[in-house]
């Protein structure tokens, strides 16, 4: 099993490496290591977007939490199945704002749009941070899949610790020499683990067990079968919450504008909601584990639902297709993992940094790009800490209360300029800020276990309740402000005035 | 709102529909969260949410195409920023 992971991941890092030279740009400029120079065509961004989207999130997280609550986790099919329609309606958009006016990064286009410093740099502070907790997601992934092979080498928690620092050292290295195309690379051949992973589990796993009906059976609790209407309100609006967020974070801008062409990148768009099967499946595992004794018992000795994938993987194949399937998950979470920490990266280079040293040298930005993304990545680590295991999904919809507060300024601003500088930067830090205090509130200041808030209608997802929170403001005080003939802020490139 | 086009177009409300429908089948999960009927052991609640999946790609298709002509028709590819 172990020999058959290594032997992929050879060919997988051979891959990596090899991609920073195919159609090789100049990789000493930012836009050619975080972009791959803007010439993915529909295929290629189906498989990059796919491999931003279908994370150590869809393996590991989606179906721990299935295993452990039920039904209610089954929220990630229709957020993946509507995503892509809030896709189709802003991203081409933002595509071809992009070509036309230069722009590599959301903090490019609302610094333009808006003609506000402080918006842009706003927004690429939330999106940095807002990336952390997914990252930390996706080495939780990737742990868990070293730790479910290096099981009965010594106890468990020392396991698991071995497990995450290996786990971060490769991340780390891989981001570093890559960039965009080399992930972009790894991502097809990730895909091409990935659908085996599930297709041959799910037969092994269901010819094994004599089919659902041995897995529904009515010994197992109701929760997994369908929702109470209680949990309505809360799935709704993860649902709702979730795939209005997703295109939001700044990996899946990248993803968008290194499409070749606004045709090409809604065709793409348009067929990767097919993925989302493979979602659904693995949410699937969460009670297909149930079903066999010897995976559910390997759970239960980590004590962590996380292992559910991995444990029904070595428990129904045979050992050397349990090596493919298990690198498969594991990279998984790595090829996202290096693609956020890119987007990260780029964006503290860009809208940060260049904001205060305008004269930086291309070499000096990617130099710097660099380096970031692996500071990043520690600091993602520490997010690794405040979660309890099972509900390592926390991480990510933690990420979309944050990333969701872009929504005014980033996906409104697209259509409409009515909005007000001030009026969205006072919307975007009511958002955060309230979204933060109701989930250390939600949470009792412990460790993050929930992302739903109770209120008079049942309990409601923080990131709605946040941009419920930051429309408000921004609409009132939109209508509030006059509007002055010409912007305050001087720095600003005077690039095209508003004519109102 | 002080940011005119030219108005909301026929084909503008078709393109809407062809997101907001999809949209709307996948969130509204009162209407769909039941166990009965079953598809070879699995509870509705699931299947039907996967079949969904299959469901939404021909409304984002026919949107992507429609979208397409309607390019091909204005020469500004229809941005106006």
């Amino acid at each position: 099993m172990i020999g058959s992971f290594i032997v992929l991941f050879a060919i997988f890092t051979f891959l990596g490496f090899y991609g920073s030279r195919w159609r090789r740009g100049d990789m000493g400029q930012l836009n050619e290591w975080a972009l791959a120079g803007r010439r993915l065509g529909a295929t290629l961004a189906f498989f990059l977007v796919g491999a931003d989207l279908y994370t150590a999130y869809t393996f590991v997280a989606v179906p721990s939490g299935v295993y452990a609550a039920g039904a209610l986790y089954a929220f990630a099919i229709p957020y993946v199945a509507i995503t892509f329609g809030v896709a189709l309606a802003f991203a081409p958009r933002l595509w071809k704002i992009s070509k036309e006016k230069g722009y590599i990064t959301g903090s490019d286009f609302v610094k333009d749009r808006f003609e506000s410093r402080t918006l842009s740099i706003l927004l690429a502070i939330v999106g940095i941070v807002a990336l952390l907790p997914y990252i930390a997601l996706q080495i939780v992934g990737m742990q868990t899949v070293l730790a479910s092979m290096l099981v009965g080498i010594a106890n468990n928690t020392v396991v698991e610790e071995v497990a995450l620092i290996i786990a971060f050292i490769i991340l780390a290295a891989f981001t570093f020499t890559s960039g965009l195309r080399g992930a972009t690379l790894t991502a097809v051949f990730k895909d091409i683990l990935i659908w085996l992973t599930v297709i041959v589990v799910i037969a092994a796993a269901l010819s094994e067990i004599g089919g659902f009906s041995h897995v529904f059976t009515p010994s197992l609790s109701a929760k997994y079968f369908a929702l109470s209407s209680p949990q309505l309100p809360a799935y709704m609006s993860l649902v709702l919450g979730s795939a209005m967020a997703l295109y939001l974070y700044p990996h899946a801008v990248n993803g968008i504008l290194s499409a070749e062409s606004a045709h090409k990148l809604r065709l793409s768009t348009s067929f990767l909601s097919i993925y989302g099967i493979g979602l659904g499946l693995l949410a699937l595992f969460g009670v297909l584990v149930y079903a066999v004794p010897g995976a559910l018992a390997m759970v239960k000795s980590f004590g962590s639902g996380l292992y559910v994938v991995p444990a029904l993987i070595l428990n129904t194949l045979p050992p050397w297709l349990a090596g493919v399937a298990l690198l498969g998950i594991f990279v998984g979470g790595l090829v996202p993992a290096a693609i956020m920490a890119i987007a990260q990266a780029n964006l503290l280079t860009r809208n940060i940094v260049k904001e205060f040293r305008p004269n930086m040298t291309p070499q000096g930005e990617t130099r710097l790009a660099k380096w970031a993304s692996a500071a990043f990545k520690f600091i993602a680590l520490a997010f690794v800490f405040v979660i309890s295991s099972t509900y390592a999904i926390q991480l990510q919809l933690l990420g979309g209360i944050l990333i969701l507060q872009l929504f005014p300024s980033l996906f409104i601003g697209l259509y409409t300029r009515w909005f007000k500088k001030e009026a969205l930067i006072v919307g975007l830090l009511g958002g955060i800020f309230s979204g933060v205090y109701l989930v250390l509130l939600a949470n009792h200041f412990g460790k993050l276990i929930t992302s739903v808030y109770p209120t008079a209608v049942g309990s409601i997802y923080i990131a709605i309740l946040s941009l419920g929170i930051n429309l408000l403001l921004t609409i009132v005080l939109s209508a509030v402000i006059p509007r002055r003939a010409k912007a305050e802020e001087v720095p600003v490139p005077p690039t095209k005035v508003s004519t109102q | 709102m002080k940011y005119p086009k030219t108005g909301m177009k026929s084909t503008d409300v078709v393109l809407v529909l062809l997101l907001l429908i999809p949209a709307l089948l996948n969130f509204y999960a009162p209407y769909y969260n039941m166990v009965n009927p079953t598809l070879g052991g699995l509870p509705f609640f699931w299947w039907f949410q996967i079949l969904l999946l299959v469901i939404v790609v021909p409304f984002y298709l026919a949107f992507t195409y429609l979208q397409k002509h309607n390019e091909s028709a204005e020469p500004n590819g229809g941005v106006t920023s």
